[in-house]
């Protein structure tokens, strides 16, 4: 008790890791431009965008790969570029296709990590490859393994020196659905006590282990924050779904005078059949008693009515469509 | 400093599990031997001297060390892995650093190999073998200048024969400055900056057993010209993308 009293104040810091105003080109191609947000400690923040949207760009800065002309990294508010050995100790980076020396064992590679992160510790080393699942591989040639292993082995040296800071570039980028499923279970198992970031672009992922999100586009932040927040902030209306006989026009007609619909649109029509409609609307489950009890009243057949919630692939989609 | 022993000794891993570096090793040693034997050696010129073998040595180097470097920086750039440790806190200088020392030690391995026939030289005659020593000394400091230049071409491409082609092409031109052959088309007026130039011209005047501080600051300052041009291409590397 007299321990927690005691921490100094600047512990609020610890883990955290701010992105502030980078831009980067590549001749007159414009990969980051201005580029700030923050990563809180202790969190998993989803880097989401498509692609060539700048993730691996501003990966490759945040671990000193790559140089931005403008902007700097901070690590519990120290400049990357000024204390690059010390910062980068506490780093744990994946790259983007996931590099390995594919003539080396596994043992071998993650010694050799260890070593050249000068923290070799042979019972953290067998403790990370038993996390990560490697023990059946662990005399074999990188070289040899499936891709699931060898993305498993990815992480593996990410996670050697225990760093504070977990950077992932598309860490499931070419698995299939079940490697996939055991490396967002590993990234998770990881967020205890580390401060993740890990970029894709699909999105599923992303909602799945995620605590935050930071959508990039064409070089720019363009949402950043709860995923759900974004989602309720960013859409004010939401979407009704409808399948009746009714015709278009004598739909319209009927709901012009509920006050809640701002636009009806006819998706599929078949004839002497029913006919599907997406209804524009706020408040949707007021709006969708009132819709139900006009079809009642016209004595129309109702094959589907349910609100259509929009979630971060809608938000993902809308953000970044056309652009 | 422990990573940096770390790194070289992963390099020199490779080097010694690489089947090029066998095929290179070998090749080197047979023809050293059959030139020492039978062309230009002991048996043709019925002394006991090195002269002629060491300066095939320097000739064959051209083509020995550009096929140990090409692979060095081009194939940590193909691969990718150069992401892998360029993420390592070391810097950039520690890296180039590890990369020349590794192919050094491995180069200087290849011409201890050689000793045999020094050997069979002080068993048969009685060759002086200050100038012998002051030759290997030599050997190095005109190796270490061919790694440099090998790992400078290396570090400007992801392909490993246009790094190899680059390399013998530049060294060559380099060693060729310096050849009387060579001297004698120059206006007399050029002769002399040419010939300070030249890579194989300093090695000459080191075989004759002496040490001079002009032929090794040559190469020293070589090397170091070189190793900035090396920095300088990391930090391009840094800042353009790998």
């Amino acid at each position: 008790m007299i321990g927690i009293s005691l921490l100094p104040s600047y512990v609020i810091y610890i883990n955290m890791l701010k992105f502030d105003k980078l831009t980067k080109s590549y001749g007159n191609f414009k990969a980051l431009d201005d580029v700030s947000f923050s990563v809180e400690k202790g969190s998993i923040t989803g880097f989401l965008g498509p692609n060539g949207a700048g993730k691996t760009t501003t990966m490759r800065i945040a671990t000193g790969v790559l140089e931005s002309e403008k902007g700097k990294i901070l690590y519990d508010k120290k400049p990357l570029k000024l204390n690059f050995k010390e910062i980068i100790s506490d780093i744990g980076y994946l790259p983007e296709n996931n590099p390995l020396y594919t003539n080396l064992r596994v043992d071998e590679f993650l010694i050799f990590t260890a070593q050249m992160k000068e923290n070799f510790d042979r019972d953290e080393i067998i403790s990370i490859i038993k996390k990560c699942g490697l023990n059946e591989v662990v005399d074999k040639e990188i070289e040899t393994l499936s891709k699931g292993f060898k993305q498993r082995v990815g992480l593996a040296k990410a996670l050697i020196g225990s760093p504070k800071f977990l950077i992932l570039d598309e860490p499931t980028e070419g698995l299939d659905p079940n490697q996939k499923e055991v490396i967002l279970n590993l990234i998770k198992s990881f967020a205890k006590d580390k401060t993740i970031i890990f970029s894709s672009h699909v999105l599923s992922e992303v909602t799945k282990i995620a605590d935050n999100i930071v959508i990039i586009n064409k070089g720019k932040i363009i949402a950043e924050g709860d995923s759900d927040k974004l989602v309720k902030s960013h859409f004010k209306t939401a979407l009704i779904e409808l399948k009746t006989n009714a015709k278009y026009r004598e739909l319209k007609s009927e709901l012009k005078n509920i006050k809640n619909i701002i636009d009806i649109n006819r998706i599929k029509s078949a004839k002497r059949k029913f006919n599907t409609y997406e209804i524009n609307c706020s408040k949707p489950e007021k709006t969708a008693v009132e819709i139900f009890d006009t079809i009642v009243d016209n004595e129309w057949k109702l094959s589907k009515l349910n609100t259509k919630s929009l979630g971060l692939e809608e938000l993902f989609k809308d953000l970044t469509k056309n652009e | 400093m422990n990573n940096l022993i770390t790194l070289i000794k992963k390099e020199l891993k490779d080097y010694f599990i690489s089947p090029i570096a066998y095929v290179v090793i070998a090749t080197f040693l047979i023809a050293t031997s059959i030139w020492f034997v039978f062309v230009k050696g002991l048996f043709i010129s019925n002394q006991a001297e090195m002269r002629e073998t060491f300066i095939f040595i320097t000739q064959i180097l051209i083509l020995v060390i550009p096929a140990l470097t090409m692979r060095s920086w081009a194939e940590e750039k193909k691969s990718q892995t150069l992401e892998i440790i360029s993420t390592f806190p070391i810097s950039n200088f520690e890296l180039i650093i590890a990369k020349f020392l590794s192919c050094l030690i491995f180069v200087t391995f290849t011409l201890v190999l050689t000793f045999p026939i020094p050997i069979t030289l002080n068993i048969l005659g009685n060759p002086d073998n200050g100038i012998i020593i002051a030759s290997y000394i030599g050997l190095i400091l005109l190796a270490a200048s061919y790694i440099a230049i090998g790992q400078f071409v290396s570090m400007n491409t992801k392909n490993q024969i246009v790094s190899f082609i680059s390399s013998v092409a530049i060294i060559a031109i380099l060693f060729i400055f310096g050849e009387p052959q060579f001297l004698q088309l120059m206006p007399s007026s050029f002769r002399v900056i040419f010939e300070s130039l030249g890579l194989g011209s300093h090695y000459l005047s080191i075989a004759k057993g002496v040490l001079d501080t002009r032929d090794i600051l040559y190469y020293l300052s070589l090397i170091i010209i070189v190793f900035y041009f090396i920095y300088k291409s990391s930090e391009r590397i840094k800042k353009e993308g790998i």
